[in-house]
C-alpha cells in the first residue's frame, strides 16, 4: 500500500478542507479521468482497492495513473483507553481530497470501458465522484 | 483557415462579484488585449462553447464585433480559458487581438491517425505524450491540427516532434527531440498475493527526520546506570 518513505513529523494534526481543487484538477496524462466531487480523506486502503479494481477491469487493455497520495497520517487511541496520555498511534495514511481532484487516469480504453472501470473503482472510495473526458476535436 | 464571428459586450464591472451575477445570466466575463489598453469584456457563454466545440480554443480564429455597433471589427484568438474544477464551466475567457501580418505563438492540438501495428498486433497501448505543440506562424495560417500517422508504429517506437510532418509557414517550437507519441507494452497481470501475509502484514513505519536521536554520551550514561542498579 502507498505510504511515504521518510516523513518530518510522525503525527499530524487535522487540517481543513476547505474550497476546491486548484492543482490537480485537470487530466494531465490519460484520456479519461476519476473527479472527485467533495471533500475528504482517501486512505491508502481505498486508493489501492480501487487501483486493483481498475485493473482487474481493464485485464490488460489500458493504462493507469494514480494522481493522489496519501501523505497524512491518522492516528487512532487503542480501544478502552481513558481521555488524555497524549495522541495516539499512527495507524494508517490518507489523501487529503478537495472537489475537482482527479484521482486516476486512464488511457488505450474505449470510453464505454473507461466509465464502467471508475464507476467500480468509485465504489471503492469514500467519496462521490464522476468519470471526465478529454474534450477531442 | 476558418474565420468565426463572436459578438461581444464591453463590461463595466469588474470583481468576483460582477462575475458570479454574469454567469449566474449565461454569460462568462472576459478580457481582450494584445493591442492597445485590456478591455474588460463580456461573452454569451453557448457562443464560446460553439466556437470552442471540436476545436483546440487557441486554433481559431475569431472576428469580434462590439454589440453596440461601436468598435469596428476586431480579429482575436482564444488565448486562455478557465474552467470550474468542479463542474467545468466555463468561467473566464481571454482574448488576445492579433495582427494578420505578424507571427503568434499558439498551441496546436496533436492527433493520431490510422492503429498503430504494437497495437493492433502487439496488444500495446498507444500513449500520447505531447498532446499539443506550439508553434509560430501568421494568425491566418494557424493550423486546426496536425495529424501524426501511427500506423507503423510497433511497441517501444517514438516519434518525435522532427518527424512530423512540416507544414508551410508554420514552425514548431518545441524541442526536436521530444517524443510525441509510443506505444507502450501491455501491462503486466497482477500475481495474486498470498491471502494469508497479504492483509496482517503490518507496513513499516516511515523514518521520522525530525526524531530526537539520543547522544552517545546520553547512552552511555544510561548504561551506567544500569550497571549500578545491577
Amino acid at each position: 500500500m502507498l505510504m511515504p518513505k521518510r516523513v518530518k513529523y510522525r503525527k499530524a494534526q487535522r487540517g481543513r478542507m476547505k474550497g476546491v481543487a486548484v492543482r490537480g484538477s485537470t487530466l494531465a496524462f490519460g484520456d479519461y479521468g476519476l473527479k472527485a466531487l467533495e471533500p475528504g480523506w482517501v486512505s491508502n486502503r481505498q486508493i489501492e482497492a480501487a487501483r486493483v479494481s481498475l485493473a482487474r477491469s481493464l485485464k490488460r487493455g489500458g493504462k493507469i495513473w494514480i494522481r493522489v497520495f496519501p501523505d497524512k497520517p491518522v492516528t487512532k487511541k487503542p480501544a478502552e483507553t481513558r481521555m488524555g496520555k497524549g495522541k495516539g498511534n499512527p495507524e494508517f495514511w490518507v489523501a487529503v481530497v478537495k472537489p475537482g481532484r482527479i484521482l486516476y487516469e486512464m488511457e488505450g480504453v474505449t470510453e464505454v470501458e473507461a466509465r464502467e472501470s471508475f464507476r467500480l473503482a468509485g465504489q471503492k472510495l469514500g467519496i462521490a465522484t464522476k468519470c471526465v473526458t478529454r474534450t477531442r476535436g | 483557415m476558418e474565420v468565426q464571428e463572436l459578438t461581444i459586450t464591453r463590461r463595466e464591472g469588474t470583481g468576483k462579484e460582477v462575475a458570479k451575477r454574469l454567469r449566474r445570466e449565461g454569460l462568462v466575463p472576459a478580457v481582450l488585449y494584445g493591442v492597445g489598453a485590456p478591455q474588460a469584456l463580456t461573452l454569451r457563454t453557448l457562443d464560446v462553447l460553439k466556437v470552442i466545440h471540436g476545436r483546440g480554443g487557441s486554433t481559431t480564429l475569431l472576428n469580434l464585433k462590439f454589440d453596440d455597433g461601436g468598435g469596428g471589427t476586431r480579429t482575436a484568438i482564444i488565448r486562455d480559458m478557465q474552467f470550474d474544477p468542479v463542474t467545468e464551466k466555463v468561467i473566464h475567457v481571454d482574448l488576445q487581438e492579433v495582427s494578420m501580418d505578424r507571427a503568434i505563438t499558439v498551441g496546436v492540438p496533436v492527433f493520431p491517425q490510422g492503429e498503430a501495428e504494437g497495437v493492433k498486433e502487439q496488444a500495446g497501448i498507444l500513449e500520447m505524450i505531447l498532446r499539443e505543440v506550439q508553434v509560430s506562424c501568421l494568425p491566418g495560417q494557424i493550423p486546426e491540427r496536425i495529424t501524426v500517422d501511427v500506423s507503423a508504429l510497433k511497441i517501444g517506437d517514438v516519434i518525435t516532434v522532427s518527424m512530423l510532418a512540416p507544414l508551410e509557414g508554420v514552425r514548431i517550437l518545441n524541442d526536436p527531440g521530444q517524443a510525441v507519441v509510443t506505444v507502450s507494452p501491455p501491462m503486466a497481470e497482477e500475481v495474486a498475493a498470498p491471502a494469508a501475509a497479504a492483509p496482517e502484514a503490518q507496513p513499516a513505519e516511515p523514518e521520522v527526520l525530525t526524531e530526537r536521536k539520543p547522544k552517545p554520551e546520553e547512552v552511555e550514561e544510561k548504561a551506567e546506570e544500569k550497571e549500578r542498579k545491577k
